[in-house]
């Protein structure tokens, strides 16, 4: 089951990764998602034991580790954070920029940038 | 205290008539100084002491200062040079600020950081620790910062003062990589334990020459020299202070606290000697020729520490009692001067000594007070320099011909300048219009050359006090006892030789001149300066082109993110034998339902990469969610398949409704593909991700820990009088996790808010006033009004938060006309599922109860429970529409109240116990006493923690539906 476990983690960041690489800003949010499935994945995974539900234990009785499964929780609930705060974010840029393509963002931001540039060499001789 | 304002008066230059607001805060640092020095005078004469308090006792660290020799000689030259160089000040930056036309409440930013510089000169002196030396030496620096750029207005003094900062602060990092050597080797920070302990060695050696390289660049000594001349664009006070007899002396002093180190290895005293020799053959030489009063003067300060740093390389108790007594004449003659060229500058107007002469018999007073200065520079007799050199002169004599000869160069060199500086300015023609000079900048000067004079005729306070110094630097008495000597003894012929070709310099200009062109021509060209700038310039641009390629672009952000991780993994791989390290793992039971579950999410996530439509890929992203929670609940972990369906599917809604909300038509409704180049590019890169995640994430699972707090935590739960272990976890055993993590949550829904509604936790933005109904009955916000909108300064709840989040750049427009709602418009849903929706929250907040009820004994908790009412009012939302939905149940708009709620009855539950005196999250009743119960309701202070992350998550979730619904508050059609 290690390698079960292994490979859907593996196949779940590696293809988050490959959508945080694209220009598409939603995309980039569902690999965020997909990285943060394969965090949860891992941590069920590496439980110590497999068994019954930890509830109402009775002694000598085999059950799963219940320590990853808080850690699980927590990490659920940070994630759902994480996200919607995401896709506030990617939301107000589209708004405001009108664009959701990174590539038109960026060039956006290199018109801003190359505004700053010079103010920047203004300041520069200063340093030196 | 200082209530004067602004003296911007303009009127005249007179400076003896105009009456300037008094300076109270001067005058209140001054006589701080004053008592300082009277201290530090009385503790040395009563004898010394020494504090030493723990400050950090893992690292063996305490503050511990001493009042020996020579923190006496230090500290009452800051003191007292201090309290002359404030008075003075009172009057100088009074005059300075008005000449300037700035306010006279800018003196706030000028005493202050003039007093502090005092203390952590006093701090320096005294201190016995390593890093507490390095704390007060950095000190100095950071203040040094402050006061030499205090004309910020003008760049030159800006780019000084950074100069001067950089220059020592970098090389004070030396300084703390020779402490932090010197503890691995020996244990200690502690200055006379490390001396005691430490041998000669190459730790020894290599410690003092960084130690050394510190001093040195605080001392402007070559090649770290440069910055000295730079920094004398700070008001006079502050070169009168810093400059002649603290800041720069702190390097010496450093030098002489762990001077029996350095002296463990000849390679580091030869050091000193080379680059003392070097500093005083530059500094004096360039001083030959400048013309402006305080470059004169600063060339001189190198080169006269030049000769304290020699005297060290010459060592012996000879050297460490000249240097010692150096410093004393030197800094109390050259804060004279530096004053004399800040009255001056004051009366004329002028700051070049081309410009002003013949200024004796205008101020005659101050002509002689700085004759008696520069004569203590220039070793004339009856003065204290007389002394200074005679110390000198033998000590150079001990260390053979070459640093005799030497000497009497030095001699010769500031016996020339100083002569051209004083003769310059008070001989000659009378040029240049000449205004009566204020008494309060003469005193001061008149003072310290009266001490001078004082120290020639009267010499033994003063030797007595150096001799302590060297005494503590050598670890041996040492008696200084100059004295005056009718006879053709060798000190006195150099002294001779020394004046004679100092004349002979003085009285061909033309030579003089010209050498110190030629020398400042070199410097010019392949000096340090150079190098510095080149350095500075050569940062600068590796910065730019790291910003260029990490910043500038989100993909190289991740990137920069994602490539450093997967080298770092890498390495660990390299380091790692991983032959017997994997392990398959057995297939059993309820393995074969996992297995086909995790090959579904395998598909669907390869089907995600491959979605052309954002859409499915929402919904595949579900499916993956939906399969994960299968899985869970087939490994025994109900809780969090509960928890994970219900999560995903608020995560799905969110997802749909901010799909649905972004303006199409700036969405592109399917992206154009890419270059295949890039798509190649990507897809190894991604590749290369997930096999990395393979083989990290398959060796970590086959190499299980041994032992794990489970058991433990399983084994205390009844006692926590829980049955879920999972709960109890989450409430109880890791209750302060939970506290940070569902406060996490209200900040990312106040992020959200400030987003998407400028901050407004609830409500509706329209024409910039906000309505605080929930449900207006029609919006009259067209496009261009809800525009408006956004464009208004938002005073709302947290609308400050938003000022710096201005994104739309004045070009944000609203297609309201493309926006939909789910649930509105022609494909609403069924009638059936409308009236369920509408009925369903009661159910809900039943199953709500029931689930927290049960939690500690059976699956579930608040999260979950809180999680299902907000599931309910999300569907109801989908049903009828954001709209409806909240006119529907009006209470809704409490929501932001609820969470806030929820979070302090969290907090307050899991806090009450530090009341007590208790860890966090102790919980009442304790484990041993009964509990009140209600059927199966245990009433305690866990069950208060789960009702207010129930409250909580219902107001967050109900928030975050809100906004991703109604994104702007507008009403919908």
């Amino acid at each position: 089951m290690n390698l079960a476990f292994a490979a859907a983690a593996a196949v779940l960041f590696g293809s988050g990764a490959y959508l945080l690489l694209k220009r598409d800003l939603v995309r980039m949010v569902a690999g965020i998602m997909l990285i943060s499935q394969c965090a949860l994945v891992t941590i069920i995974g590496s439980s110590l034991s497999r068994g019954r539900a930890a509830i109402g234990v009775r002694p000598g009785e085999e059950v799963s580790d219940p320590l990853p499964q808080a850690l699980a929780l927590t990490a659920l609930v940070i994630g759902l954070a994480t996200v919607a705060l995401l896709l506030a974010l990617v939301h107000r840029v589209v708004v405001a920029l009108r664009s959701a393509e990174q590539d038109e963002l960026t060039a956006d931001e290199a018109e801003d940038e190359a505004g700053l540039e010079r103010e920047r060499r203004a300041e520069k001789d200063e340093v030196a | 205290m200082v209530a004067s304002p602004g003296g911007v008066t303009g009127a005249g230059d007179d400076q003896g008539s105009v009456r300037l607001p008094g300076d109270r805060l001067g005058w209140a640092t001054c006589l701080a100084a004053a008592a300082g020095f009277v201290l530090c005078l009385f503790g040395w004469l009563a004898g010394g002491g020494a504090v030493s308090l723990p400050w950090a006792p893992s690292l063996n660290l305490r503050l511990s200062f001493a009042l020996d020799g020579l923190g006496a000689l230090y500290g009452l030259l800051a003191t007292g040079v201090g309290a002359l160089v404030f008075a003075y000040g009172t009057r100088y930056l009074s005059l300075h600020l008005r000449h300037q036309r700035r306010p006279a409440a800018e003196r706030w930013r000028f005493w202050p950081w003039m007093a502090l510089f005092a203390v952590a000169m006093v701090g320096l002196a005294t201190a016995q620790d390593l890093v507490l030396v390095f704390v007060f030496f950095d000190l100095t620096a950071v203040c040094s910062y402050f006061l030499i750029g205090f004309d910020r207005a003008e760049r030159e003094s800006r780019t000084a003062a950074l100069m001067a900062l950089l220059v020592t602060v970098v090389a004070a990092v030396a300084m703390l990589v020779a402490a932090v050597l010197l503890y691995a080797a020996y244990g200690t920070f502690s200055i006379p334990e490390l001396l005691a302990r430490a041998g000669p060695g190459s730790t020894t050696t290599v410690a003092a020459a960084l130690l050394a390289v510190a001093a040195l660049a605080k001392s402007a000594q070559a090649p770290l020299h440069f910055w000295l001349p730079r920094a004398m664009a700070a008001p006079t006070p502050v070169s009168a202070y810093l400059h002649s007899a603290a800041m720069v002396a702190a390097g010496v002093l450093v030098i002489g606290r762990v001077y029996p180190l350095l002296a463990r290895s000849q390679a580091v005293l030869t050091g000193l000697l080379v680059v003392g020799a070097t500093s005083i053959v530059v500094g004096g030489v360039l001083a030959l020729r400048r013309d402006v009063l305080k470059q004169i003067l600063a060339y001189s300060t190198i080169s006269q520490y030049g000769y304290m740093v020699m005297l060290y390389g010459i060592g012996g108790t000879d050297g460490a009692g000249a240097a010692a007594f150096y410093v004393l004449a030197h800094g109390i003659a050259k804060s004279a001067l530096f004053m004399t060229a800040g009255a001056v500058t004051m009366a004329t107007g002028e700051d070049r000594l081309s410009r002003m002469g013949g200024l004796g018999p205008r101020a005659p007073a101050l002509a002689v007070a700085a004759g008696a200065a520069a004569a203590t520079l220039a070793a004339l007799p009856l003065t204290m320099g007389f002394f200074k050199d005679e110390l000198l002169f033998s000590a150079a004599l001990s260390g053979g011909p070459v640093t005799a000869v030497l000497a009497v160069v030095a001699a010769a060199l500031t016996f020339a300048y100083i002569g051209r500086f004083w003769m310059g300015l008070f001989l000659g023609p009378v040029r240049g219009e000449v205004s009566a000079t204020s008494r309060l900048l003469v005193a001061p000067v008149v003072i310290l050359a009266a001490v001078a004079v004082l120290g020639g005729v009267f010499v033994e306070p003063f030797a007595a006090l150096a001799g302590d110094a060297a005494g503590e630097m050598t670890g041996r008495a040492v008696a200084l006892s100059p004295s005056y000597h009718l006879d053709f003894r060798p000190e006195n012929l150099m002294a001779l030789a020394g004046w004679g070709l100092g004349a002979l310099l003085i009285a061909m200009p033309r030579v003089s001149g010209r050498m110190s062109e030629v020398m400042a021509a070199a410097g010019e060209r392949v000096g340090p300066r150079r190098c510095y700038e080149a350095t500075l310039r050569g940062l600068v641009r590796i910065s730019a082109a790291l910003h260029d390629r990490e910043v500038r672009d989100l993909r190289t952000s991740i990137a920069a993110v994602l490539v450093p991780a997967g080298l770092l993994t890498a390495l660990a791989f390299a380091a790692t034998p991983t032959a017997g390290a994997y392990f398959v793992g057995a297939v059993s039971g309820a393995d074969w339902v996992i297995l086909p579950l995790l090959a579904l999410v395998v598909i669907v996530t390869v089907m995600i990469v491959r979605s052309r439509s954002r859409l499915s890929i929402v919904l595949a992203l579900a499916v993956v969610g939906f399969a994960l929670a299968a899985v869970y609940a087939l490994v025994g972990a109900p809780d969090v398949a509960l928890v994970a369906v219900a999560v995903e599917t608020v995560l799905t809604l969110v997802f749909v409704a901010a799909l649905a909300r972004i303006p199409r038509d700036d969405l592109g409704a399917v992206a154009e593909p890419a270059r295949v180049g890039r798509r190649r590019r990507d897809a190894l890169a991604g590749g290369i991700a997930g096999l990395a995640a393979f083989a990290t994430v398959w060796g970590f699972l086959s190499q299980p820990a041994t032992d794990s707090v489970s058991e433990a935590q399983i084994r205390l739960t009844p006692a926590a009088h829980g049955g879920d272990v999972v709960t109890v976890i989450v409430a109880d055993f890791r209750g302060l996790d939970t506290l940070v993590e569902i406060t996490v949550l209200l900040a990312a829904v106040i992020g959200v808010a400030t987003l998407l509604r400028r901050g407004r936790l609830w409500g509706v933005v329209r024409n910039g006033r906000a309505g605080r109904k929930p449900a207006p009955k029609r919006a009259d916000g067209d496009g261009p009004a809800i525009a408006a909108a956004e464009h208004r300064p938002a005073g709302k709840v947290f609308g400050w938060l938003v000022a710096p989040w201005r994104l739309d750049r004045g070009r944000a427009r609203i297609a309201t006309s493309a926006v939909v709602t789910p649930g509105a418009g022609n494909d609403a849903p069924s009638a059936i599922v409308r009236v369920v929706a509408r009925q369903l929250p009661g159910p809900a907040l039943m199953i709500a109860i029931g689930l927290i009820v049960k939690g500690y004994v059976e699956v579930g908790d608040g999260f979950a429970a809180g999680v299902i009412v907000a599931l309910a009012i999300g569907l109801s939302y989908v049903a009828v529409g954001a709209e409806a939905a909240e006119a529907a149940l009006p209470m809704l708009r409490h929501a932001p109240k609820l969470a806030v709620g929820g979070l302090l009855l969290a907090l307050a539950s899991g806090f009450f116990a530090l009341a007590l005196g208790e860890a966090p999250v102790t919980h009442r009743p304790a484990p041993d006493e009964s509990v009140v119960k209600i059927g199966t309701l245990e009433l305690f202070t866990p069950l208060a923690f789960d009702v207010g992350i129930f409250l909580l998550v219902v107001g967050v979730l109900t928030m975050l539906l809100h906004h991703f619904a109604r994104p702007h508050g507008e009403g919908h059609r």
